[in-house]
């Protein structure tokens, strides 16, 4: 997709300007957070089990290279074939030199982030392979012509009544009841017969397993299985950090993903892959291509950036943001939004491209709060300040004022006159209506929040007055 | 970049921060499952696994059979009550293909839009009421994610407590494992439009559990 | 940790900038309480800002000389004490990152940070204070997000609250979720904030509550700031000036009383 980052602050003023976009949200995350709320209350073992997935990433991360190294020796053992990318244009490579030399005509795909990352729709393109996105939110967005706006739910900008219209106009026999049960039965139908018949299927991976060589991927519409089941070829595209240990360390994590991401228990399908299709299986792909992708993760590991390597994508993050709740998924630009976006894009794409996202973010916490792995989303958001701060690209506004305020802060004496100044001048401003409705240079403020008129008198000149 | 130069980029960023004995420390985080697992400790496996699997987020229906003998009875009638026909896809498994299934027209792969299929779980989980599928030559992928109803048999005594159980119990070396181990929980469903909750979006609307007390 | 009752704890108040320059009357009421619980208070003159708003723009320099202008000010006291959850939360959890390569101050940062509190859980939780006050009114409570969840500041203030003859609290849906202020970020993202402020304000105006509280004054002038925008007349006041008996004056952007 076009990234968009640059023009951050033109998107939400488009986005708000939106009236659908904000019922579709509401009604979206309201309800993503109210499950969850209710099935994290009822895991009693929650604190404890996002400590150990906490641990059990840190561990691989700090173990990576071992892991790596021992997760491809199996998945080859399993027969798949293993390839290394370290930008997104080489995974893109991958893909379509497989896909010419299968002669691919159609590809199926499971919705990865990684996918999204890498630009996977522009590598089957280049290899003139039709694309046919199966899960039922790409498949709404693929139609409408639109990037993803979440993580786990990349139609939720959409409401029903625009997937209806939607359906309506592009399937070719679309239900005629508008109801949510009616629209999924009307893509069932068109996408059933693109399943059985494609050439290759392109897939994710939610977890890597080191000590099988497995991958594992989890949905709720079984799309994962029906999709690479088929065709005689699946590629998986995924990001080398989805690591961890063995099997039983991916338990602990199936438990958090879909409790953070959905508020249910677990997912209703969760699969485990090795290799491809064995002799005498009457089913599965004959080749298993993994492509494990890098994209300045390795990077990552070496800054402050690296417990972000920890996170599992379950959109707990973006669910609970008052920035995303009120603009939505397409205001960021980028691949990834909402606040493990505005950490993961500066560090995939550069800082300079994507300035305003560490900024645009009140630091209040929540995200956090619900990161099933913890991660300490507002102090990199902070960090990621500090680094521009230091490279220079406060505007001139922010760079001025903060120097004429930590010249005035930094000298408690001159500090105080500068207070009692701007004392009497707003005073002066509220003429002794309690409020002041207009401040010269800070009309964001007032442009729709009043400001309180100030006592007579700041706190320090009172009580050196001798009040108590 | 090579694979080699990746390696080395990922084990220079780590360097001082590695185990010694890797397994040791990765074991070490995973020594007390039950910290951090959903404990059911005075409720009986069944009772559990019935419970999460007929709860309203899975939506299985549970039956209770004697005896593999009295399957295709039951799928008659399961058949007849929603008259669905008489056609099955059958898992080309031993123990479901030896039973009488001469009332019914039965298939060993599923056509495109199946109705019902019928298969053999290898375990399933209290924890989650799940059903655990392993795939061999006598026991396909699709036949579970393609027809609109399906239909499990499984054993009382494969009913295990949590995930992890399933994992030692087939084992958990790479040798060990199947093409593919598909976790089961309910049918498909989707939340993808305004998050509302609808069953049957690629794969089976329906999933009924035929539970083998023997 | 409850202190032993054989001394008067002696309590540095941090006034925090906006208190100083926008509703003094907070930090008086503060100074009336501390000394009601017990402890000796002084105020002193050299201090100006905690650094929140540097540190948050990123010029950790800048923070820094905050820093340490504060914890010279201030680590003579048993207790540092401020009115602000957010605040507090710089000095207790945040100095330590700015101070990650001097090792010189990192054992004198650690001790201020230690020892200083956001108000109301100080008076709970270290003085084990009950105040006496009185108010008419049904109130609702905001809780700010960094004493929320940095400071874990959410139980004290509505103990502190329950003894307030003639008070009445309602809950707030969303208790918990931002305001919108965040400091810099309001005149920043002025479209943001306003909508999520707007999101807040209709969630208040649907308690029915004729009284808004909380304990931070930033979150509060955002709220009512906007509360009086829309035309509402719901009170607004810091939990400390109605703990103190000091909530009869004009509230956050209410005219003052004729
Ligand atoms: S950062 Fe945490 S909450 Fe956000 S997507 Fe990643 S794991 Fe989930």
């Amino acid at each position: 997709m076009k990234q968009t980052s640059h023009q951050f602050t033109q998107n939400v003023t488009r986005a708000l300007a939106e009236p659908t976009l904000k019922i579709a949200l509401d009604r979206t995350t309201t309800l993503l957070r109210t499950r969850r709320a209710k099935v994290i209350d009822a895991f009693e073992e929650y604190a404890e089990a996002r400590a150990t997935a906490q641990k059990i990433k840190d561990h691989t991360l700090d173990n990576l290279g071992h892991y790596l190294r021992q997760f491809e020796e199996n998945a080859i053992a399993s027969g798949a074939q293993v390839y290394w990318a370290e930008t997104p244009q080489q995974a893109r490579t991958v893909v379509t030199e497989i896909c010419r030399a299968e002669g691919a005509k159609s590809a199926t795909r499971v919705k990865s982030m990684l996918g999204e990352e890498i630009g996977i729709g522009e590598a089957l393109a280049d290899a003139g392979v039709e694309r046919v996105e199966t899960d039922l939110a790409e498949h709404i967005i693929q139609l409408a012509g639109d990037p993803p706006s979440h993580i786990v739910m990349p139609a939720m900008h959409k409401t029903q009544e625009q997937v209806a219209e939607l359906f309506a106009k592009k399937h070719k026999d679309p239900s005629t009841e508008q109801d949510v049960t009616s629209l999924v039965s009307s893509a069932r139908r068109e996408l059933r017969p693109k399943f059985m018949n494609a050439d290759i299927s392109i897939s994710g991976a939610n977890f890597l397993i080191a000590d099988t060589g497995s991958f594992v991927t989890v949905t709720n519409e079984g799309n994962a299985e029906l999709t690479t089941t088929p065709p005689k070829t699946h590629i998986v595209t995924v990001g080398i950090e989805k690591m961890v240990p063995s099997l039983k360390h991916a338990a602990v994590f199936l438990r958090l993903l879909s409790r953070a991401a959905i508020g249910t228990e677990i997912t209703q399908y969760t699969t485990f892959f090795n290799g491809p299709k064995r002799e005498g299986d009457r089913d599965g792909p004959e080749n298993l291509h993994i492509i494990l992708v890098d994209n300045h993760r390795s990077d990552m590991l070496s800054d402050f950036l690296r417990p972000m390597l920890r996170c599992i994508r379950c959109g707990a993050c973006m669910n609970h943001c008052p920035v995303y709740s009120a603009v939505g998924g397409h205001a960021y630009g980028a691949v990834y939004p909402g606040p493990m976006g505005s950490v993961l894009t500066p560090a995939m794409t550069g800082i300079e491209g994507s300035k305003d996202l560490p900024n645009a973010c009140t630091l209040n916490g929540r995200c956090k709060e619900v990161c099933p792995v913890n991660i300490p989303l507002p102090d990199m958001l902070r960090s990621l300040r500090a680094r521009q701060f230091e490279k220079g690209m406060p505007s001139g506004m922010t760079k001025w004022g903060l120097r004429v305020w930590a010249a005035l802060a930094t000298r408690p004496a001159l500090y105080r006159l500068a207070t009692a100044a701007s004392n009497v001048a707003l005073r002066g401003m509220a003429r002794g209506r309690g409020k002041i409705t207009t401040v010269p240079l800070a009309a964001g403020w007032t442009g729709s929040r009043d400001l309180p008129q100030p006592e007579p008198g700041t706190f320090m000149q009172q009580y050196k007055k001798g009040r108590r | 970049m090579s694979r080699d130069a990746l390696l080395a980029k990922i084990d220079h960023a780590n360097a001082g921060r590695g185990d010694m004995d890797v397994k040791a420390a990765a074991d070490a985080l995973i020594a007390e499952p039950d910290r951090f697992r959903v404990t059911f400790n005075d409720q009986p496996l069944y009772d559990r696994f019935v419970e999460k699997a007929t709860s309203e987020t899975v939506t299985a229906t549970v039956e209770t059979l004697d005896a593999l003998a009295d399957v295709p009875a039951a799928v008659a009638a399961y058949m007849a009550a929603r008259d669905l026909g008489n056609r099955i896809a059958l898992q080309p498994r031993e123990s479901l293909t030896a039973l009488d299934w001469s009332a019914f027209e039965t298939a060993a792969t599923a056509q495109m839009n199946e109705v019902l299929a019928l298969t053999f779980a290898d375990a399933a989980i209290a924890e989650t009421g799940s059903l655990v599928f392993r795939t061999g030559p006598d026991a396909p992928v699709l036949l579970n994610f393609l027809p609109l109803h399906h239909l499990a048999v499984v054993r009382r005594s494969a009913i295990l407590p949590h995930m992890e159980d399933v994992f030692d119990h087939f084992g958990t070396s790479a040798a060990d494992q199947p093409r593919s181990l598909n976790i089961i929980t309910g049918t498909s469903g989707t939340a993808d439009i305004e998050a509302k909750n609808v069953r049957g979006a690629h794969g089976p609307r329906f999933m009924h559990i035929y539970c083998l007390s023997g | 940790m409850k202190i032993a009752r054989d001394h008067k704890p002696r309590v540095g108040f941090f006034v925090t900038c906006i208190v100083d320059a926008m509703r003094p009357n907070i930090g008086f009421a503060s100074l009336k309480l501390l000394a009601d619980a017990g402890c000796d208070v002084e105020v002193p003159n050299t201090q100006t800002c905690c650094g929140q708003p540097a540190f948050n723009s990123g010029d950790d320099a800048t923070s820094r000389q905050l820093a340490q202008q504060v914890i010279t000010a201030f680590e003579g006291y048993d207790y540092v004490v401020v009115p602000s959850g957010s605040c507090a939360s710089m000095i207790r959890s945040h100095y330590a990152e700015l101070f990650a390569e001097l090792p010189d101050w990192q054992e004198r940062q650690h001790a201020l940070s230690a020892k200083t509190w956001e108000i109301l859980s100080f008076l709970t939780d270290v003085m084990d204070y009950t105040p006496k006050a009185e108010y008419h009114g049904t109130a609702t409570y905001h809780d700010s997000c960094s004493g929320l969840r940095d400071l874990g500041v959410h139980d004290q203030p509505r103990a502190l609250l329950s003894h307030v003859d003639g008070l009445s609290m309602v809950p707030l849906e969303g208790n918990n979720e931002c305001c919108g202020f965040g400091g810099t970020f309001c005149v920043k993202y002025p479209e943001l904030s306003t909508a999520i402020v707007g999101e807040k304000t209709a969630k208040i105006k649907k308690t029915q509550a004729d009284t808004l509280l909380g304990g931070d004054m930033g979150c509060l002038m955002n709220m009512a700031g906007k509360l009086s925008r829309e035309g509402s007349d719901m009170r607004v006041y810091h939990t400390i000036e109605v703990l103190a008996g000091m909530a009869d004056g004009p509230g956050i952007c209410a005219p003052a009383l004729k």
